[in-house]
C-alpha cells in the first residue's frame, strides 16, 4: 500500500534546506534596530557584591544601557519540579549574592556584539569573596563552606527507594560483590549555543512580548514569563525557529532568558543575546556527576537477591530542573533486572558551580552504570559469563506488566509496561559477534593491543504526561498542516509526524507539513524533552488525524450521497469505489467544510472546518530498552583506548522512521563515548572551570566515533495508540557502561579496577604500571 | 568573544610590509600583530588575549613567501607556506619526510588548509609538530627587518612557552631545512588524546647509517615536554656505532626519559607524560632506523 508511511526510512523533509544553509536559527533573525546584549559575569564561585560601577561602560562608543546587579529587585525564578524533601533555591536575576563562576552580574546593551563586549570589560564590580566549596563530597562535610549563605548546610533533597528487606537479604546472601563508581560531570554541548531575540510592542494597548529563543520548551517559557512579569499568556508569544540542537541544555528557563525580554522593554529595542561557548561551557546545565558506593548480593547460582546503593549527586549552585536526575537514577538502578529487595539513598548536594540538571540520558546512564558493573563483579566471582548473568536476571516477557514495587517520578508505583530482554540479548549476542570475539581475545590477550569486551543492558523511562496537542487541519488547497506544542531541535519531527498523519489520512508525505515550537499555534504545549515526542506527540498526531478522518468520510457521504462503506480515501481524494469517476478531493472537502458564502446557513453534518484537535495524556511511562556490545584494544605502552567494534540492540516500541530512530541511537552511543572516555567539565577546588574551551573539554568528533551496528527489536507499547517508545536518549544510557566493561575486561590480566569514568588513557597506564610495579 | 577594535592593514609585498611595521612600531610605538593563517591568532583575538592596534595581513605576500623549493641540499621554505601544502609537496616528503609525516598529526584539514610554516613557529607552542620538526633537524629561521636580516638556528629561536626571538619589526620569511643525507631514516610519533589535538607527547627523530649498517648519527627531539622543544640528540649519542635492537632502544629510552620532568596539566600529569615520551621516543627511533635500513638512492 502505498500509504503505509509508519515503518518507512522516509528522507528527512528538513536537510535539503538545512544543509544548504537556510535554516533560520536565532542568530539569522534580523529585525530592525536589532541591539546586541553581553553578560558581565562572576569570576568568583561565591562573592557578595558591594558595589557596581556601570559609569565607564556607559561612555563606551555605541553602549545604549548598562544594567546591573545594584538597585534593581527581580524575583528569584519559578520552581519547575518540586519534590518532597527539596529545600529549593533558584536563581535570582541579578541577586546580591553570586553562587558559581559565571553567574551574570552586570549586562551591556549595544549596536552590536562587539560594543557591547567593549562595555561588559569597562564595568567595575566590586565583590566580597566568600568560602567556596566546588566538590560534593567536600560540600557533605562538616564545617563545609555553605554555598548559600543564608541556608544552614549545603543538602539539596535526600532520595530513598525501599523495596522488601535489602540490609536482611543481603546478610543472608552467600555471594556479595561490591562497586564504587564516580561518574564525571558533562556538558550538554549542542552546535548551536543558546540564545534569545526579545521584542515588545503594544495590541489594543496592552504591552505584548515577542520572544524568538532557542528552546526545548517553548509554552513553558510563556508561562514563566506571563509570572514575572505580571502579564496574561495572551500578551506573551514565544517562537522557536530551527534549533541546532539542545540535549537538556535549553530545557531550563535561565536568567538570561528573563534579563534580555526585561532590557527589551527598558529600552523600547528589539535585543538579541547570543551565548558564545565560553558561556556556554560556563553557565548552560551540566550533569551526570555523582558518585556511587553499591553493593549486590546474589545466589551462588547467580540470582539477585538484593542490592544497596548509597550515592552522592551533584546539583551545583541551583535546582533548574528540580532533582528529577538523581531522582531517576534511584529508580532506574534496578533496571530490565529482577531486585527482589533493594535499598538506595540519594543525597543531592549543593555546591558552587554551574547547576546540573538532564541532559540527554538523564541519570539513567548512571542508574545503568551501577547495575551492570555490579553484574560484571558478580560474574567474575561466580566465573560465570557476563551475558549468563543478565540472562539469569531477567525480568521475563510474561511478566508485563512488571510492578517494580518503587515509586516513580511522578509520584506513582512504577510499572514496566512491555519489552522482551532475553531476545534482546540474545539479538545483540548474535549480530555482535560474542562468541567470536571472545576466541579472538584469548588469542590476542598476551600481546601489547588486549582486546576487551563489554556488554550493558539498560531502560529507558519515555513518552511522559502530562499531555502533548496536535491539531490537524487541510487547507483550502487540499494540503494538511499539523501543529503540535512539541518543538523539534534536529529530531525530525516534520519528517516523522508527517508520517503518522499522511498515513492515517492516505495522502502525499509532501503534502503533510508540520508547524511546532509556536505558542500561539496551539493553546497548550509541554516540549520536547524526556524522549517523549513520538510518544505523546505523535499519538496526538495520530487520533486527530482519525478523527479528521472521519469527519472528512461523513462530510463526503452527504456530499456524494454515499454511504461511507463504499467510499475510498486515498491520493487526497474520496472516490466512491464502484465509480471512480465519482469524488471529491480534500480541497474541495475543505472548502465546504468552510461553509457556503458569508450570510448563508451553515447546514453541513459536520462542524465547520477541516480541523481536529486531540490531546495525548499517556498513562504512563513506556519503556524503551537497549543492549549494547562494545570491543575494545588497548594499548598497554600508551594507556590509549580504540573501539573496535560497536553493536546496539534497541527496542523502541513501534519504529515510525527506523532511519531516524538508528541515527537518535548512533548520536546517543556517540555521547557515551563521550561520557566513558572523554568529556569531562572540571572545576578546580576554588569553584573556577578549568574545561572551559573545546580544547580541554573534549567531544568525541566524528573521528572517534567508530562505526556501529545499529539493530532493533520492537516489543510495541500498549500504553499508546501507535506503540511507540522514546529513543532520543536510548543510546546514551548502557553505552558507558559496556565501554568501560570493556576496558576493564581488556586490563583483566592487571586486575585493573576502574572507578571513575571518564576513563584517560593516563588512568588506564597508571593501572598498568602498578601491576607491572613489583609489590 | 569578540575581538577589541583595531585597525586592518593589507599590505602587497613584502617590501612595503617591512616599510609599513617598521612605521607602525617604531615610529608611531603602535601593538601590532601580523596574521597569516589565523589558525591561532584569531582565538588569540576572539577571546581577547591580544588587543593589538593594528592587525597587519601578511596573506597579500602569498607569491613571494610561499614557495618550496630546494637548492644545494637545503630546502628553503617560504614562511607563509600552508600545512597542506607540506603535507603533499613533492620535494618536503622526499627530502624532509619527517615534516610531510608530523603535518599529518597537526589539526584538521581545513586548519591545514590555512595555517602557516611561519605561524606555526611564531606561535611557538611547545606541543606544535613544526617547531619540534625545526629542533630535530636544527632548521634555520630567516627573519627580516626594514633594517636588515639575520639567521637565526632553531635551538636559539624558541625561548619559551608562546614566545620565540622574532622582534616587533620583524617578519620570519623563509625557513631552511637541511635535506635527509643518504641511509637515513625519519620518523614522528604522537600521542593525542583526539585525532588532531595538541600532543600530550610527541618524539621525532633521524637516523643516519654508514655503510657497514652501524648508526653514524641519530637524531632525537621531544615536544609537549617542557616551554619549548627538547634537543635530546647529544642523549642518543650513544646508539652512535652500535646496530641496537627495538628492545634496547626501548630500555635506553625508558632510562633516558627520567632525566626529563615534564609538567602536568588536567590532561595528563608529569609521569604520564614522561611514560608517553620513554615509548614514543622508542618506536620513533625503531621506525627511523628501519627506514634507513630500507634506504636507497631516489633517481
Ligand atoms: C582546532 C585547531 C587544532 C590545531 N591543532 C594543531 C596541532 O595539532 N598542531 C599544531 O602544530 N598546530 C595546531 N593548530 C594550530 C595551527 O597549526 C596554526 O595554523 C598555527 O599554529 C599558526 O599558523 P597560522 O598561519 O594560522 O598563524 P596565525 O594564527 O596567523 O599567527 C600565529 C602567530 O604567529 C605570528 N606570525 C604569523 N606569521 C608570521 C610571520 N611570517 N612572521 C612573524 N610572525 C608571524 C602571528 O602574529 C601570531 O602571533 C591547531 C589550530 C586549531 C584551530
Amino acid at each position: 500500500m502505498a500509504y503505509d508511511y509508519v515503518g518507512q526510512s522516509v528522507r528527512r523533509v528538513n536537510d535539503q534546506r538545512l544543509l544548504r544553509g537556510q535554516g533560520q536559527y536565532i542568530a539569522d533573525i534580523r529585525r530592525p534596530g536589532l541591539a546586541h546584549v553581553a553578560f558581565v559575569r562572576s569570576p568568583h564561585a561565591h562573592a557578595r557584591i558591594i558595589a557596581v560601577d556601570t559609569a565607564p561602560a556607559a561612555r563606551v562608543s555605541g553602549v545604549l544601557g548598562v544594567y546591573a546587579a545594584d538597585g534593581i529587585e527581580f524575583p528569584a525564578l519559578p520552581l519547575l519540579f518540586p519534590y518532597r524533601t527539596l529545600d529549593a533555591v533558584t536563581q535570582i536575576p541579578f541577586g546580591r549574592e553570586v553562587h558559581h563562576v559565571g553567574e551574570p552580574v552586570a549586562m551591556v546593551v549595544a549596536e552590536n556584539r562587539y560594543q557591547a563586549e567593549d562595555g561588559a570589560a569597562a564595568v567595575h564590580v566590586e565583590y566580597e569573596p566568600l568560602p567556596a566549596v566546588a566538590e560534593m563530597k567536600r560540600a557533605r562535610q562538616d564545617g563545609a563552606p555553605r554555598v548559600h549563605s543564608d541556608r544552614s548546610g549545603n543538602l539539596a533533597a535526600s532520595i530513598m527507594q525501599n523495596v522488601g528487606d535489602a540490609a536482611g537479604a543481603m546478610q543472608e546472601a552467600p555471594i556479595v560483590v561490591n562497586c564504587e563508581i564516580g561518574m564525571g560531570r558533562v556538558s550538554c554541548a549542542p552546535i548551536e549555543t543558546r540564545g534569545l531575540l526579545a521584542e515588545w510592542s503594544v495590541r489594543s494597548g496592552d504591552p505584548e512580548l515577542h520572544v524568538y529563543a532557542a528552546t526545548q520548551t517553548p509554552h513553558m517559557m510563556q508561562r514563566i514569563y506571563a509570572e514575572l512579569l505580571h502579564l496574561s499568556e495572551r500578551q506573551i508569544h514565544v517562537q522557536a525557529p530551527d534549533v541546532g540542537g539542545a540535549f537538556g541544555a535549553k530545557e531550563p528557563f535561565y536568567v538570561e532568558d528573563f534579563l534580555v525580554a526585561w532590557v527589551s522593554r527598558q529600552l523600547g529595542r528589539p535585543v538579541v543575546w547570543i551565548e558564545d561557548r565560553l558561556e556556554h561551557l560556563l553557565t548552560s546545565v551540566h550533569e551526570r556527576e555523582q558518585f556511587h558506593q553499591a553493593q549486590m548480593g546474589l545466589t551462588r547460582d547467580g540470582r539477585i537477591l538484593a542490592v544497596i546503593d548509597r550515592f552522592l549527586a551533584n546539583t551545583g549552585a541551583y535546582v533548574p530542573w528540580g532533582v528529577i536526575v538523581p531522582v531517576i537514577t534511584s529508580t532506574l538502578i534496578p533496571g530490565p533486572y529482577k531486585v527482589p529487595n533493594y535499598f538506595c539513598e540519594g543525597l543531592v548536594m549543593y555546591t558552587n558551580t554551574t547547576p546540573l540538571a538532564p541532559y540527554r540520558g538523564a541519570g539513567r546512564p548512571q542508574a545503568a552504570m551501577v547495575i551492570n558493573r555490579l553484574l560484571d563483579r558478580a560474574a567474575d566471582r561466580l566465573h560465570v559469563d557476563a551475558a549468563a548473568i543478565r540472562q539469569r536476571n531477567f525480568i521475563q516477557p510474561e511478566d508485563f506488566p512488571y510492578q517494580t514495587g518503587l515509586i516513580s517520578r511522578e509520584g506513582t508505583p512504577m510499572v514496566l509496561d512491555s519489552g522482551d530482554y532475553p531476545a534482546l540479548l540474545k539479538t545483540l549476542m548474535q549480530a555482535g559477534g560474542y562468541a567470536q570475539w571472545q576466541e579472538k581475545k584469548t588469542r590476542q590477550s598476551a600481546s601489547d593491543r588486549p582486546l576487551g569486551i563489554g556488554l550493558a543492558v539498560g531502560i529507558e523511562n519515555t513518552g511522559m504526561g502530562p499531555h502533548e496537542g496536535a491539531t490537524v487541519t487541510v487547507g483550502s488547497d487540499g494540503q494538511v498542516t499539523i501543529v503540535t506544542g512539541a518543538a523539534s531541535q534536529g529530531q525530525g519531527h516534520e519528517t516523522t509526524l508527517a508520517q503518522v498523519a499522511a498515513e492515517v489520512l492516505a495522502i502525499d508525505i509532501d503534502r503533510v507539513h508540520l508547524v511546532e515550537g509556536d505558542s500561539q499555534r496551539i493553546a497548550y504545549g509541554t516540549g520536547t524533552f524526556a524522549s517523549r515526542t513520538a510518544v505523546v506527540a505523535g499519538s496526538a498526531v495520530k487520533m486527530a488525524s482519525e478523527q479528521l478522518r472521519d469527519k472528512m468520510l461523513t462530510l463526503a457521504e452527504h456530499l456524494l450521497g454515499t454511504r461511507r462503506e463504499f467510499l475510498q480515501l486515498a491520493g487526497g481524494t474520496v472516490r466512491v469505489v464502484s465509480d471512480p469517476t465519482r469524488s471529491v478531493s480534500l480541497a474541495q472537502l475543505a472548502e465546504a467544510a468552510s461553509g457556503p458564502f458569508p450570510g448563508s446557513s451553515y447546514t453541513l453534518p459536520v462542524d465547520p472546518g477541516l480541523s481536529v484537535t486531540m490531546f495525548f495524556t499517556p498513562p504512563g511511562a513506556t519503556y524503551a530498552a537497549g543492549a549494547h556490545l562494545v570491543v575494545v584494544e588497548v594499548d598497554r605502552d600508551t594507556g590509549q583506548v580504540n573501539i573496535v567494534a560497536y553493536t546496539a540492540v534497541h527496542d523502541a516500541g513501534t519504529l515510525i522512521n527506523p532511519q531516524i530512530v538508528t541515527g537518535q541511537i548512533q548520536g546517543g552511543i556517540s555521547g557515551g563515548i563521550g561520557t566513558a572516555l572523554l568529556e569531562e567539565m572540571r572545576f578546580d577546588e576554588a569553584g573556577q572551570l578549568l574545561t572551559g574551551t573545546f580544547m580541554d573539554y573534549l567531544l568525541p568528533t566524528a573521528l572517534d566515533v567508530p562505526d556501529m551496528t545499529v539493530l532493533h527489536r520492537a516489543t510495541p507499547s500498549p500504553l499508546n495508540p501507535l506503540g511507540a517508545k522514546g529513543v532520543g536518549e536510548s543510546g546514551a544510557i548502557p553505552s558507558p557502561s559496556a565501554i568501560v566493561a570493556a576496558v576493564e575486561d581488556a586490563l583483566k590480566t592487571e586486575h585493573a579496577v576502574l572507578d571513575a569514568i571518564p576513563v584517560r588513557p593516563s588512568a588506564v597506564r597508571q593501572r598498568i604500571r602498578m601491576a607491572s610495579e613489583p609489590q | 568573544m569578540k575581538p577589541c577594535a583595531f585597525e586592518f592593514l593589507a599590505p602587497k609585498t613584502l617590501a612595503e610590509a617591512l616599510s609599513v611595521l617598521w612605521q607602525l612600531v617604531e615610529e608611531e610605538g603602535l601593538a601590532v600583530k601580523l596574521l597569516a593563517g589565523g589558525q591561532s591568532l584569531m582565538p588569540v583575538l576572539n577571546m581577547r588575549l591580544s588587543t593589538p592596534d593594528v592587525l597587519l595581513d601578511l596573506n597579500g605576500l602569498q607569491g613571494e613567501l610561499g614557495d618550496i623549493v630546494i637548492n644545494r641540499q637545503q630546502v628553503h621554505i617560504g614562511a607563509l607556506a600552508r600545512h597542506y601544502q607540506l603535507e603533499t609537496h613533492p620535494l618536503i616528503r622526499r627530502h624532509v619526510p619527517v615534516m610531510a609525516e608530523a603535518e599529518r598529526w597537526v589539526g584538521h584539514v581545513a586548519i591545514r588548509s590555512r595555517g602557516t610554516i611561519g605561524g606555526s613557529l611564531v606561535h611557538a607552542d611547545p606541543a606544535a609538530e613544526l617547531p619540534l620538526v625545526a629542533t630535530l633537524l636544527d632548521g634555520s629561521m630567516i627573519l627580516q627587518s626594514k633594517n636588515g636580516c639575520r639567521t637565526v638556528p632553531a635551538a636559539e629561536f624558541f625561548l619559551t612557552y608562546l614566545m620565540t626571538t622574532v622582534e616587533p619589526a620583524e617578519i620570519l620569511t623563509e625557513i631552511i631545512f637541511p635535506a635527509m643525507p643518504a641511509r637515513s631514516g625519519q620518523s614522528i610519533e604522537e600521542f593525542a588524546l583526539r585525532h588532531g589535538d595538541f600532543a600530550l607527547a610527541v618524539a621525532a627523530a633521524q637516523i643516519t647509517l654508514d655503510e657497514s649498517g652501524r648508526i653514524r648519527h641519530s637524531r632525537l627531539a621531544l615536544g609537549a615536554m617542557g616551554p619549548t622543544p627538547l634537543d635530546m640528540s647529544d642523549k642518543v649519542a650513544q646508539l652512535e656505532g652500535t646496530r641496537p635492537e627495538a628492545a634496547e632502544i626501548a630500555e635506553l629510552m625508558a632510562d633516558i626519559c627520567r632525566t626529563i620532568e615534564p609538567d602536568g596539566d588536567i590532561h595528563a600529569d608529569g609521569p604520564y607524560r614522561q611514560d608517553l615520551a620513554a615509548v614514543l621516543s622508542a618506536r620513533a627511533l625503531t621506525a627511523a632506523l628501519q627506514r634507513a635500513q630500507g634506504w636507497t638512492e631516489m633517481a
